[in-house]
């Protein structure tokens, strides 16, 4: 089933927020990449939507000063997409200051952001994963209550792998948002 | 009387359209997401009335 109008829609309620060239929808973690990952040796996934300042080049430390910017400039607006996810709901116990600790330190764009419309597990796992170790904060949009619920079920699993030493971390800078929540918050003044 | 079912969307939105939203809302979050949102545009009707 398709999500192409929804990501439109969505995309839409962003400009405000981000400018246009920083908004990207269905990208390529691969293309125009100018450091070691290519999708001729590696599997490159192709993020629903990924937000900008981006990391593809070999310049780590630079691109991580765009992120530190990025994360004040928009730590109101964290700080909102946090209430309206799983942890603001207080299903994973992590606070917001314990969250900005768990933020990944490589990744290859400020926000990964994946929308799932079936109730396919093993696809919904894909979708923490990537959103995980793409963004520097991920975002999982499941779209329905049923697949809400199914999505905290996968990030339990994986806080368990963890807890019993199976998994070195539990893709914990990952926020579980239900689609008609974040279209509301960006409705809003943010 | 309308059969509701019977009907189609532009006799249920001029008929009755608080059934029509739900109709909506209900396709939407049962992850059928762009068909509802063409169905809800075509109506004149907003994405934000359909996803609550």
């Amino acid at each position: 089933m398709k999500t192409d109008k929804f990501t439109k829609k969505l995309i839409g309620k962003f400009k405000p927020s981000f400018s246009p060239e920083l908004v990207i929808p269905e990208w390529n973690v691969s293309k125009n990449s100018q450091d070691d990952f290519n999708n001729d040796e590696y599997y490159a996934p192709r993020v629903d939507i990924a937000i900008g300042p981006f990391n593809i080049n070999r310049e780590l430390e630079q691109n991580n000063l765009a992120f530190d910017t990025s994360m004040t400039t928009y730590n109101a607006l964290i700080k909102k997409l946090y209430d309206i996810s799983h942890l603001g709901e207080n299903l994973e116990y992590i606070s917001f200051n314990d969250f900005l600790r768990t933020l990944n330190h490589n990744p290859r764009c400020f926000i990964a952001i994946e929308i799932e419309n079936t109730r396919d597990a093993k696809r919904s796992l894909g979708d923490i994963v990537n959103a995980s170790v793409m963004g520097k904060i991920g975002i999982v949009i499941p779209i329905g209550e049923d697949k809400y619920r199914l999505f905290i079920k996968i990030k339990k699993y994986f806080h368990y792998l963890q807890q019993v030493g199976k998994l070195e971390g539990s893709f914990r800078n990952v926020l579980i948002i239900e689609g008609h929540k974040l279209i509301n918050a960006f409705s809003d003044d943010i | 009387m309308d059969n509701y079912n019977d009907l189609d969307d532009d006799q249920k939105n001029e008929k009755y359209p608080e059934e029509f939203i739900e109709e909506l809302q209900e396709e939407f979050q049962s992850g059928n997401i762009d068909e509802a949102i063409s169905r809800a545009e075509e109506q004149g009707i907003g994405i934000d009335e359909i996803i609550s």
